[in-house]
């Protein structure tokens, strides 16, 4: 047993946390919302350079070769400063679905570029139904000649809006499991893409297939059988969100700790108040509970363990921990917290976008339900 | 980052199991269970001294006072595996007492002392609460007057939850009365079979047995004081802190949820399985994420101590954890039976031999006893987060 982060792993998370503090303040974190790309390609550069784009990456791909573990770190940080930008979409999202599901020649001309900042990915994956299964995959592809027809719609398309090529998932076959995963370059004029404006502010779009043609070669891996790979992918996604839920969680509950020692009302600071203290309290058990389970979700996966139930867990748990510690947030903040100029409306508008992405708490507990109870 | 045990602590599981398997005798087991508190029972002090015998009391002390200098981790294994069983470990005579004397105690106290509680002899029953000072211990009145070579005791403890079975108490008594609050307190060593002690029985919500001790000019050697004298406080405290760290085991709760789940896999209601109902899947699943969460907390202390880190919001959030959830899977699982969940053990109709009507009744001492609940989030809150007291 050794919960403590490889000394390594503290440097990672001291350089991620520094960068972010530099290079993205709230104040930037606030324009993000506003602005149409929601990127900042100044941002990008900076964290490209200071080796964040490229640690989950294999070396043979240009990438540092760290693990799940040096990822985890990195998303924990990026909820500590609420990063909000293309790097899930790119980095988790995108770039593990390619690195699992594409063939070497696939990943040798893509990844490098990737990883040197030079393209950005998305992962068009959920649809109307918003099901992370493949029979929820209803988007179709048809052979014509030697290249393959895309029709239908994606939603919940993270940064669609500034990727350069999407992998999009579609049904090749009638099998439930009959999904393929393709390569098509966000400039394919047979694809549109539409914001959708959601909660937490970030930029997701829906994304049309309107006829788009795709050459076979763009097929990631094997025709119909992509699955496997999407299911590793999000499942690696969905670990690395837990981290990023309980870094944002626990930052709200140091800046409620802030506060609530500088608040003076009665003549006293209300930190000083037990029914303060014990909302805080409450606060730090669900902060702790939310850190751990994300850490051994995340854990089991970087060391090749089966981590279904793990990761299970840590999402049912982060969902509702992560929205409780930030809703006591606003009671313990009250007027200020609520105002569009303060910094914990945009956590927590951004935790819940999280909670209901990846598996909601109810979804990830049926899968405990099913291991418990059959 | 690593949450497993290694191959080695694997294997020291292995042998517990073993042990338990085929080495302690089905009648023991089936009467520890029975009794409403296991370890007060006459079986569970015989395999108190059994677990003694096989070197198992004690497995993480020091070699040098007698112990098996395996780290705490071997402990944590070996309560996991006992309490999974419904058995009891040595209680806090060994996590706490012992402990505590191998930094407070004097020479001759660790030689009186540490063999007889390793082989299970021994027994101490915790001397603090009275019935004017609960949680504000300082409060409390109990009177030890040096008298030559002697202290001379007068007063009363309450809640004395070990004194029927005990060898001896560990109390706190005030030996300075001008000092205010816990600064006149000093620790010490009280054998019960001392002559002016009487010990009443008083009988919980939960079946289990407490008591009240009264100290009538009860003598004692001043020798038995343990650290200084009015400085009881710092030994309490870190008897106390032991106690916390104790690394409460989750493995309990673990069993209750797999019976429960057993149960609902077992029992059929409105001509389907109760395991197949949406509403007892959500809650069977909730817990079970939560069960899984106190595992955490529980494997993180071990983890602390073991590398000399020293758990105080982590103890605190812990405990606050694991009684407040034992209360809610109680709750659920009587809920989920329905009327038959009010039946005790013994009935013909009961279900799960009425464990969960047993265990309803026995969880509120979890959550106030060993420091409430609200002290603990007043730990959590004040030397965890640095809030202002």
């Amino acid at each position: 047993m050794d919960l403590a982060l490889t000394e390594a792993q503290q440097m990672l998370k001291r350089l991620t946390g520094d960068l972010l503090e530099r290079e993205f303040p709230p104040t930037l974190a606030r324009e993000m919302e506003q602005d149409e790309r929601g990127h900042s390609p100044e941002v990008w550069r900076k964290m490209v350079e200071t080796g964040l784009v490229n640690a989950g990456f294999p070396e043979e791909y240009g990438g540092a070769g760290g693990g799940l573990m040096d990822l985890g770190v990195i998303f924990d940080e990026m909820g500590r400063g609420l990063y909000t930008g293309p790097y899930f979409a790119t980095v988790a999202l995108g770039g593990l679905a390619l690195l699992y599901a594409g063939a070497d020649d696939q990943r040798r001309g893509l990844i490098p570029a990737v990883a040197e900042g030079q393209a950005l990915l998305s992962l068009a994956l959920l649809e109307e139904s918003g099901r992370y299964a493949p029979d929820a995959i209803r988007l179709e592809a048809h052979t014509r000649g030697d290249h393959f027809v895309l029709s239908g719609a994606k939603l919940f398309v993270e940064y669609a809006n500034v990727a350069d090529f999407i992998l999009c998932a579609a049904r090749t076959g009638p099998d439930a499991e009959d999904v393929s995963l393709f390569l098509v370059p966000a400039t394919n004029p047979g694809v549109s893409i539409a914001p959708l404006d959601t909660i937490g502010g970030d930029k997701q779009s829906e994304v049309v297939f309107d006829d788009a043609i795709v050459p076979a070669p763009n097929v990631v891996g094997e025709v119909g059988g992509a699955w496997p790979h999407l299911q590793r992918a999000l499942d690696a996604a969905t670990a690395l969100t837990c981290m990023q839920m309980a870094g944002m969680a626990e930052k709200v509950l140091e800046r409620t700790v802030e506060y609530v020692k500088m608040r003076v009302q009665f003549g006293r600071p209300i930190g000083s108040l037990q029914a303060v203290q014990h909302h805080c309290a409450d606060m730090a058990i669900n902060c702790d509970g939310a850190t751990l389970a994300a850490q051994e979700a995340v854990s089991r996966l970087d060391q090749g363990l089966p981590a279904r139930r793990e990761i299970a867990i840590a999402k049912a748990f982060c969902s509702r921990a992560c929205q409780f510690v930030t809703l006591t947030a606003h009671q313990l903040h009250a007027g200020v917290g609520f105002m569009q100029e303060f910094d914990l409306q945009m956590y927590t508008r951004q935790m819940q976008g999280m909670a209901l992405r990846l598996g909601t708490a109810d979804d990830h507990l049926e899968v405990v339900a099913n291991e418990l109870l059959g | 980052m690593d949450f497993r045990f290694t191959p080695e602590q694997e294997r020291f599981r292995e042998h517990v199991r073993a042990f338990i398997r085929d080495e302690v005798p089905a009648e023991m087991v089936a009467e520890i269970q029975a009794a409403a508190d296991g370890s007060a029972s006459e079986a569970g002090r015989e395999f108190k001294r059994l677990l003694g015998r096989k070197g198992l009391l004690g497995i993480s002390w020091p070699t040098e006072y007698g112990g098996g200098g395996k780290s705490l981790l071997h402990q944590f294994i070996l309560t996991e595996e006992l309490g999974y069983h419904g058995l009891p470990y040595g209680g806090l005579s060994l996590t706490s007492v012992g402990p505590t004397l191998f930094r407070a105690g004097t020479e001759e106290q660790r030689r009186q002392y540490l063999g007889g509680i390793l082989s299970g002899d021994y027994e101490f029953a915790l001397g603090y609460s009275e019935p004017s000072a609960g949680t504000d211990l300082g409060s409390l009145q109990t009177r030890a007057v040096a008298d030559g070579d002697d202290y001379v005791i007068n007063g009363q403890k309450i809640y004395t939850s070990a004194a029927h079975y005990s060898t001896h108490i560990w109390l706190a008594a005030r030996t300075d009365p001008n000092e205010p609050k816990h600064r006149g307190v000093s620790l010490m060593i009280v054998p019960l079979d001392s002559s002016g002690i009487t010990i009443r029985p008083l009988w919980t919500m939960g079946d289990g047995r407490t008591n009240e001790v009264f100290f009538e000019d009860v003598r004692i050697p001043r020798d038995n004081l343990v650290g200084e004298e009015n400085r009881g406080f710092y030994v309490v405290a870190m008897a106390l802190d032991y106690e916390r760290a104790a690394v409460a085991p989750i493995s309990p709760l673990q069993r209750a949820l797999d019976e429960l789940a057993q149960f609902a896999r077992d029992t059929s209601r409105n001509g389907g399985a109760l395991a197949q109902d949406p509403v007892v899947r959500r809650k069977l699943a909730e817990l079970a994420v939560e069960v899984d969460v106190l595992r955490l907390f529980s494997y993180r202390n071990a983890w602390m101590i073991e590398n000399d880190l020293v758990p105080t919001k982590e103890a605190s959030i812990a405990k606050v954890w694991s009684s407040e959830l034992a209360q809610r899977m109680s709750a659920v699982a009587l809920e989920i039976m329905g009327p038959r969940g009010q039946l005790k053990r013994g009935s013909r109709w009961a279900y799960l031999q009425g464990r969960f009507e047993r265990m309803y009744r026995q969880t509120p001492l979890m959550r106030f006893g060993a420091g409430t609940n609200e002290i603990q989030r007043n730990i959590i809150a004040q030397r965890g987060l640095g809030l202002p007291r």
